[in-house]
């Protein structure tokens, strides 16, 4: 990595109200690149207090990455050195106490990816195209039908149009998924170390409220209900939506993310149907090697905002949500092939050799996704009296 | 002495098989681990009388181990030393603490006690110059190693060939608790877990090499009885942490590296 030295204005304000408690009575007056380097050298050994009994790394990237994040496959946790240099010392331990618990408590990357990949492809299999002859053509089969391969996808080279659009889906997926795993482990922080997260939510909520009290985050989008459903799961917000959607807070608390996956699929399936499909007919499947669909998020209300601080906020909420989620994250992931063919086969109705295609209802689809009660059930017809057809329903149990 | 000392039951049995035997035993440690009391304890498990021999403090050997002289009437005798005293006192359990810290002049005076001759010589005195030590009197040593001990020195091999070596090692938090509930009541050993959760922290963390001591058996218990009147906070800044460099210069030095683990163990809040 290319050495850059960043030294702090003496006009930074420093903010270690919390760390000076037990600073033995000292107090950091400057933020030279020594005492920079001497905070985060103390800072690291929170992941022997956390994490004591795993090997983990963490770096203090000062460039390359713009959020603080964690990969759970490398046990390593990247903490950008802005926040440190911005003097919000309390805030950072925050950061690095928040990236420890996902490796404490979270899944692994790739087996997120592998079970929201399939979820993602069973979404996209109950979208439908128009095709020039009239016909209609799920978004699924429009992806396999152009050189889409699930394993570019878990190695994170995805190659062409097909995959970079199913990573754009998968991303703003995955993004929402965090929010709820970020809710979780946040609540499940040990008490005495909470203050620093509960600092950091509070210095972000200041800066999200006014502008959800203005409405800008009413509609029903994705990436607006990954901030409310943050807010409210922490207490900063009562939305309403939120708490019809998937407000069991301690159903969160008790699930691990394999269980709660599904829920959360079930519960904002139409936010997500509408953000594949909003890239897809924006065909906005062609990704900027820099340009996270957050990022573009974040663009467009900072765009929208007259208040610099909003943007600061949202950065910091970018933190929360698209750490889990770096760009090398499925480096060294395994194909899971069994998993997907399960899925597939278990959430879509299928064409086999011939058979005629029996399309689900979207309605029906969601009861199997939640309920998981429906049979697969072989039919042989004989529709106009010289042929026989042989195709799947489903019936509900 | 208390037979509540924590150690593994085998690895005692085994010294106090020895002793009767006839061996003797050299047990090795850090400091504050418990390897004095341990030897009390064995005392007390073989119903013998502890003599403590304080070896560091041997640098005039002659006069420490084997006796002065006095004036008396105008003429000079000689007195002999607790050593010599022990030595020729049946059934007495001689307990050579901090071997390590002894001098080259020590090791000579204790090689000949220590062997099948199991006598010494003393030139001092004035009638017959052997001294032969007591068919029943044992002999137990203690010893620093490792790197932590500047002023110890590693001990002559051949010193090191009359003794059967065993290591004690610091005792777990768990131990510790045990140990505790069990020497004072589980409300002590409740009140004191905090400073159990350093003790065990400050070992790991100096197992890693990332702090450069570790916080002592002795350490711990000396602070138990402050745990009733003074705040968690006060014993770690004015007693705990003053055993841990704070380079003032620099956040990052052993003691900071412990208050951060004190905080999120509650002790700052």
């Amino acid at each position: 990595m290319k050495e850059t030295f960043f030294t702090p204005s003496e006009d930074t304000v420093i903010d270690a109200e919390l760390m000076e408690t037990w600073l033995g009575g000292s107090k950091i007056h400057s933020l030279n690149p020594k005492t920079l380097y001497d905070i985060q050298l103390l800072l690291s050994h929170y992941k022997d207090i956390i994490v004591p009994m795993t090997d983990v790394k963490v770096e203090y990237p000062t460039e390359g990455f713009d959020t603080a994040c964690a990969s759970v496959d490398k046990g390593i946790i990247y903490i950008p050195t802005y926040t440190l240099n911005e003097g919000k010392i309390d805030d950072t331990i925050g950061l690095v106490i928040h990236e420890l618990n996902h490796i404490k408590m979270s899944e692994k990357e790739s087996v997120l990816v592998k079970i929201s990949g399939g979820f993602v492809m069973k979404i996209l299999d109950s979208i439908f195209i128009k095709r020039d002859d009239g016909k209609y053509d799920s978004i699924k089969e429009t992806l396999f039908a152009n050189g889409f391969n699930f394993q570019n996808i878990i190695d994170g080279k995805a190659s062409n149009k097909s995959e970079q659009f199913f990573s754009e889906c998968l991303k703003g997926v995955m993004m929402l998924l965090n929010a709820v795993e970020d809710v979780r482990i946040d609540h499940l922080c040990a008490p005495n170390v909470k203050k620093y997260i509960d600092k950091l939510d509070v210095n972000g909520s200041k800066n999200f409220i006014p502008h959800y009290e203005q409405g800008e985050l009413d509609e029903n989008k994705l990436m607006n209900i990954v901030f409310r459903l943050l807010y409210h799961h922490k207490g900063f917000i009562k939305d309403d939506y939120i708490d019809n959607q998937f407000g069991e807070l301690p159903f969160i608390l008790k699930s691990a993310p394999k269980e709660y996956i599904p829920i959360v699929f079930g519960a904002f399936q139409s936010e997500i149907e509408e953000y594949c499909k909003s890239l897809f007919d924006n065909n906005n499947f062609n990704p900027t090697d820099d340009a996270s669909t957050m990022d573009s998020f974040i663009q467009q209300i900072s765009e929208s905002s007259a208040e610099e601080s909003f943007d600061k906020s949202l950065g910091e909420e970018k933190q929360y949500c698209s750490d889990n989620f770096s760009d090398d994250m499925f480096e060294e992931s395994e194909f899971d092939k069994t998993l997907v063919e399960e899925v597939e086969t278990t959430y879509s109705a299928e064409v086999e050799n011939g058979t005629k295609l029996l399309v689900v209802p979207r309605s029906m689809k969601a009861s199997i996704d939640i309920f998981n009660n429906v049979d697969v059930v072989d039919c042989h017809e004989n529709f106009n009296g010289s042929e026989v057809t042989a195709y799947k329903t489903l019936l509900i149990g | 002495m208390s037979s509540n000392f924590v150690i593994d039951k085998t690895k005692k049995e085994i010294m106090s098989t020895l002793i009767k035997g006839g061996k003797s035993c050299l047990i090795t440690g850090a400091t504050g681990a418990g390897k004095t009391t341990f030897c009390y304890s064995l005392a007390d498990e073989l119903k013998m009388n502890p003599v403590v021999i304080n070896c560091g403090s041997t640098q005039d050997a002659r006069t420490s181990l084997l006796g002065y002289f006095t004036l008396e009437d105008g003429n000079t005798k000689f007195q002999q030393s607790d050593f010599l005293s022990a030595i020729q006192k049946p059934n007495t359990l001689i307990i050579l603490d901090e071997l390590s810290r002894a001098s080259d002049d020590a090791y000579n005076i204790i090689f000949p006690i220590l062997d099948f001759r199991r006598n010494i010589r003393v030139d001092e005195m004035a009638e017959g110059h052997e001294i032969e030590v007591d068919s029943s009197v044992r002999f137990v040593a203690t010893a620093n190693v490792g790197i932590e001990y500047s002023a110890t020195r590693s001990i002559d091999r051949a010193l090191q060939d009359r003794f059967m070596i065993f290591n004690l090692p610091y005792m777990t938090k768990r131990e510790m608790k045990k140990y505790i509930t069990k020497e004072y009541d589980s409300e002590t050993a409740e009140a004191v877990s905090p400073l159990l959760d350093i003790y065990s922290y400050t070992h790991k963390m100096f197992a890693e090499s990332k702090i450069s001591s570790r916080l002592s058996t002795r350490a711990v218990l000396d602070c138990l009885p402050l745990v009733q009147t003074f705040s968690m906070k006060q014993i770690m800044e004015s007693v705990i942490l003053s055993q841990f460099s704070q380079d003032s210069s620099s956040i990052i030095n052993d003691a900071n590296i412990i208050r951060e683990y004190a905080d999120s163990i509650g002790i700052y809040n």
